[in-house]
């Protein structure tokens, strides 16, 4: 199969996938209107341009989903609401320059800590406390990076501080091999140049 | 995303903007992938909108009347071996919702100017 052919399968597939179980006029009339679009753009050559679309707009495509199933169920609302609380921190990232950085960055404390936290079942007795500590701390940290990034546009100092809260103190308190450390750095450097690039915006205005 | 009753969402006045432009140079309808070139066009941006996103957008504007649909003859479609198109078209309510998003955006942009010391 062309690249063409697997971009064009792919996104059919990821269509079909969420549209699966919806009324047949909402149903129909997505995949239609996908296919057409896909059709278009690989006609105009943008192979990587069709993948990218598909990927980008899957809070979207699952939110939409969710609007077109019954309002009354609970589940979905709920779902419907992580999935736009999701898909919106997801779009603000992009939209706002150094697409995934902070996304990235703020999920990987994210994960580590729901890692340190889910180990504590069954895991030595002599490490919990120090793993239960790390896994809040990650989690904190990964909120305060995250939180601090979405700020630094609207408030630059107060973004970088925050920013800073939560990437600092692994800078200083752990030594090891010196990995986070420069993660640190990475994250500050961002944040800083995020801060400046905030700050030419604001002075084009 | 939360909003304000009648107010329109960015990516809904660029799509507004768009189609008007695009019929002001002979195309009364537009389809989904036209207008999104059109809106990358105009944003001056490297990508096209995502597909969740941009069609999403679509079935809002026309749940809320700022747009209207058809789909295409199908042998019009099959006679040229494609999927067959939707067409929309911009409705007098969306060019009443963008004529007022405009001004809305010109008062404020006004009033950040007059906010700036001197």
């Amino acid at each position: 199969m062309s690249a063409a052919g697997i971009v064009r399968a792919s996104t059919t597939a990821w269509v079909r996938f969420y549209t699966t179980g919806l009324p047949r006029e909402a149903r129909e009339g997505r995949r239609q209107e996908i296919a057409c679009d896909v059709w278009e753009q690989l006609r105009a050559g943008d192979l990587r341009g069709t993948a990218t679309r598909c990927l980008r707009g899957i809070p979207d495509d699952l939110t939409w989903r969710a609007s077109q199933m019954h309002p009354a169920r609970p589940f979905q609302r709920a779902a419907e609401g992580a999935r736009l609380a999701a898909g919106t921190a997801g779009r603000w990232t992009v939209r706002r320059g150094f697409p995934g950085l902070a996304f990235g960055l703020a999920a990987l404390y994210v994960l580590i800590g729901a890692i340190l936290l889910v180990s504590l079942v069954g895991g030595d007795e002599g490490t919990k406390g120090d793993r239960l500590i790390g896994g809040i701390f990650l989690l904190v940290s990964g909120g305060f990076v995250y939180g601090g990034w979405e700020l630094i546009p609207q408030r630059r100092l107060l973004g970088l501080g925050v920013v800073g809260i939560g990437s600092i103190p692994w800078a200083l308190g752990v030594q090891q091999g010196g990995v986070l450390p420069a993660v640190t750095v990475v994250i500050l450097t961002g944040a800083l140049l995020r801060a400046w690039s905030a700050g030419r915006l604001k002075s084009r205005a | 995303m939360r909003r304000k009753p009648g107010t329109l969402l960015p990516l809904e006045v660029s799509i507004l903007e768009a189609a008007l432009l695009l019929r002001a140079a002979g195309a009364a309808e537009f389809h989904g992938y036209l207008i999104a070139g059109k809106v990358k066009e105009r944003a001056e941006t490297k990508s096209l909108t995502a597909h969740g996103t941009l069609y999403k957008a679509l079935d809002r504007m026309q749940t809320a009347g700022l747009i209207a649909s058809r789909w295409e003859d199908p042998q019009v479609a099959a006679d040229e071996e494609r999927p067959r198109r939707r067409f929309y078209h911009v409705t007098a309510s969306g060019e009443g919702a963008l004529v007022d998003a405009q001004e809305r955006a010109a008062i404020a942009k006004l009033a950040s100017q007059q906010a700036v010391p001197a």
